[in-house]
């Protein structure tokens, strides 16, 4: 799906995105004009382009085996932690070897905090206590 | 006649002239999947779906014992349960115990008995739990389970070490209504034939004809029909007796699909499933096994020297 400038007769460029709740809102731009346009997916469209192990936008390292079936499952010990936007593409920095190693580690910090989502802050908190 | 103009401007020619650009990247990723899937499965020489019309034939035993028979003729094999709601494969091969082994290159299968590498959702699941619960909306909608399906046997392919090997068997859930076989002709386009598993009653009763006439619509070649539970075996002496008058032969020929063999109903065969440990090889029922393998041999030599002389 695109979105096209008719004044510039330009298709609008995918410009960012940020999750509002449960929905996922993303905005496009002109290239030419600067007219910008923002678009909401809900969350079951949201899921359906998760689901189809993709990531809008584009990947920053390429994706680890099985991510999408692992990261979906609803498995007892996996569940009530979410990740935030900004934190899922900070972790994507770390190396793919050692990122579920990370995950985990991160992810049990927050438990033992009673944090229900991982954001940047909580990320920097975790690292301090790693790395201290 | 006016078209409708967006904005007064024809939308068209706007269209015609601009290059579709793929900033969002999906086009991209998805072209990714497909050549991930493409690489990995090059490296499988043969890929045989086995399917049925309807449950409780037995076709996962079946599946298992085919993949033993051939590993034990030498052949490298890998087994793809694809019952994603009642993967029952690893148990049958006595690993359920195992997982995937996550590493840079992909997920490393589980081998059982054989050194046959087993990829399924049982490995991912913790034993107590005996059906999948996926995060997201909790009124799933059909469509987005289906694209979650879909996007499990896809990774199943592309992300499993799968390595070199001879024979990856696919056992697919039963039915036409679970979807999963056109899935996997869609990922896998060059499937070397499937083999449909049924009972007498259903060749009797004409069911399998239409499991048949299914996957022939779905473009795929059928090597042939193991009819399973045929027979009865007297535990006492071991005489085999038919539980069917011989009325399935004359429907089987109708049906234009080689019967590649009879399996007969053998308790010492479920108790082997249920405690994950193969027959022994000298077993009767284990012979047969052999013998149908190599009859699905004999029909792929046959099929690739057709295609040879093309
Ligand atoms: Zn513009």
């Amino acid at each position: 799906m695109k979105f096209i400038c008719l004044k510039c007769e330009s298709y609008l460029l995918y410009d960012m995105q940020e999750k509002i709740e449960e929905s996922i809102g993303i905005t496009f731009k002109c290239p030419q004009c600067g007219y910008r346009l923002a678009m909401i997916a809900n969350a079951g469209e949201t899921q359906l382009v998760h689901s189809m192990g993709i990531k809008i936008g584009g990947r920053t390292s390429p994706p680890e085996a099985l991510e999408m079936t692992r990261t979906n499952l609803d498995e007892g010990a996996e569940t009530g932690i979410d990740w935030s936007e900004e934190a899922e593409r900070r972790l994507e920095q770390i190396p793919p070897f050692v990122r579920p190693m990370a995950k985990t580690g991160i992810e049990r910090f927050a438990r033992e905090r009673g944090y229900r989502e991982i954001t940047l802050p909580v990320m920097e908190e975790a690292k301090k206590r790693f790395m201290g | 006649m006016g078209k409708q103009m967006a904005g007064g401007k024809d939308l068209k020619s706007i269209i015609k002239r601009l290059e579709y650009p793929d900033e969002a990247r999906i086009v991209s990723q998805v072209m990714e999947q497909q050549e991930r899937v493409k690489a990995r499965m090059n490296r499988v020489r043969h890929k045989i779906p086995v399917l049925s019309g309807k449950g409780g034939v037995g076709k996962s035993m079946v599946t298992v014992n085919l993949a033993i028979a051939f590993a034990r003729r030498g052949y490298r094999v890998g087994i793809l349960d694809a019952d994603l709601n009642g993967p029952c494969i690893p148990k049958m091969m006595g690993i359920s115990d195992l997982s995937f082994e996550i590493t840079q290159e992909g997920a490393i299968p589980p081998a059982g008995p054989l050194n046959i590498k087993v990829v399924s959702m049982d490995f991912l699941v913790t034993k107590e739990e005996n059906s999948i619960r996926w995060k997201g909306p909790i009124d799933l909608s059909p469509i987005w389970l289906g694209t979650m399906e879909m996007s499990v046997l896809r990774e199943f392919l592309s992300d499993v070490v799968w390595g070199e090997i001879d024979f990856l068997f696919i056992d697919l859930p039963p039915g036409a209504a679970a979807d999963k076989p056109p899935v996997i002709a869609g990922l896998i386009p060059d499937l070397n034939g499937a083999v449909i598993v049924t009972i007498p009653t259903e060749i009797s009763l004409g069911v399998v004809k239409r499991s048949i006439t299914y996957a022939r619509e779905l473009g795929m070649t059928l090597l042939g029909l193991v009819e399973n539970m045929s027979g009865f075996v007297c535990p006492v002496c071991g005489a085999e007796a038919d539980l069917l008058d011989g009325e399935t032969q004359r429907i089987v020929s109708d049906l234009d699909i080689p019967l590649l063999g009879s399996i007969p109903f053998d308790r010492s065969l479920s108790r082997s499933c249920d405690r994950g440990k193969p027959l022994d090889d000298a077993h009767f029922i284990s012979r047969r096994f052999s013998w149908i393998s190599q009859r699905i041999t004999e029909r792929l030599d046959l099929k690739e020297s057709v295609f040879e002389k093309i």
